[in-house]
């Protein structure tokens, strides 16, 4: 509800910096109604249908397009995916730690990736075994076929 | 800032069956994905996967 009224909010101080053209009476009173309506309990439900779709909209902010081989869908590639994603778990923190900090394949695709989950740019995966985990997920899942064969030397 | 990231995996129709590509959402969730679905876009498969930011902690 409050992030709702916010948002009308946004409109009307905005709109309250243009011309009389640009931002008519008409305009803002139809602002000002809805501000009003995004205050009440009606609109506080169709509110929430909102900030769904927000957060949607927020999530498709970091996109990536990655074009595929069949061969990585293929069950033998799965089946090495999914055994090399319990050997991660499996891991120790100070081993998911080292092996994130010197994997055995380069793939500018996961930095791109790694970097993006990593707003703050801190690297957690080289200090946290948890963040550790979650980047060698990260690795082994966009790795090509061949790379898939690397991380298998690599983990128990 | 965003605080999730969205994969997009384009597989060929022609050269990937569609069992295949629904299979590997399965490992993306395993992987940690918070969502993963196949969508269909012209004569590819797509899997479409929602990411969290890292642990900070």
């Amino acid at each position: 509800m409050i992030a709702s009224r916010k948002a009308v909010l946004v409109l009307i101080v905005t709109g309250r910096t243009q011309n009389i053209d640009d931002y008519p009476l008409s305009a803002a009173v139809l602002d000002l109604e809805a501000y009003q309506f995004a205050g009440s309990l009606p609109g506080a439900v169709l509110g929430t249908a909102a900030d769904a779709k927000v957060k949607d909209d927020d999530a498709k902010k970091q996109i990536f397009e990655i074009q595929r081989k069949s061969i990585v869908a293929a069950k033998a590639a799965r089946d090495l995916l999914d055994a090399l994603l319990d050997s991660i778990k499996a891991l120790s923190d100070p081993d998911a730690i080292a092996l994130a900090t010197t994997p055995p394949v380069q793939n500018a695709v996961v930095d791109n990736l790694l970097a993006a989950r990593d707003p703050g740019g801190t690297q957690p995966w080289l200090r946290i075994g948890s963040a550790a985990k979650q980047a060698l997920n990260m690795m082994v899942s966009f790795a090509s076929v061949d790379d898939l064969a690397k991380w298998k030397s690599v983990l128990p | 800032m965003s605080s999730t990231t969205e994969t997009r995996e384009l597989f060929s129709k022609a050269t990937t069956p569609e069992g295949d590509v629904k299979a590997l959402t399965k490992l993306r969730m395993k992987a940690g994905a918070i969502t993963s679905v196949v969508e269909t876009e012209g004569d590819n498969w797509v899997i479409v996967s929602v990411w969290n930011v890292f642990d900070q902690q």
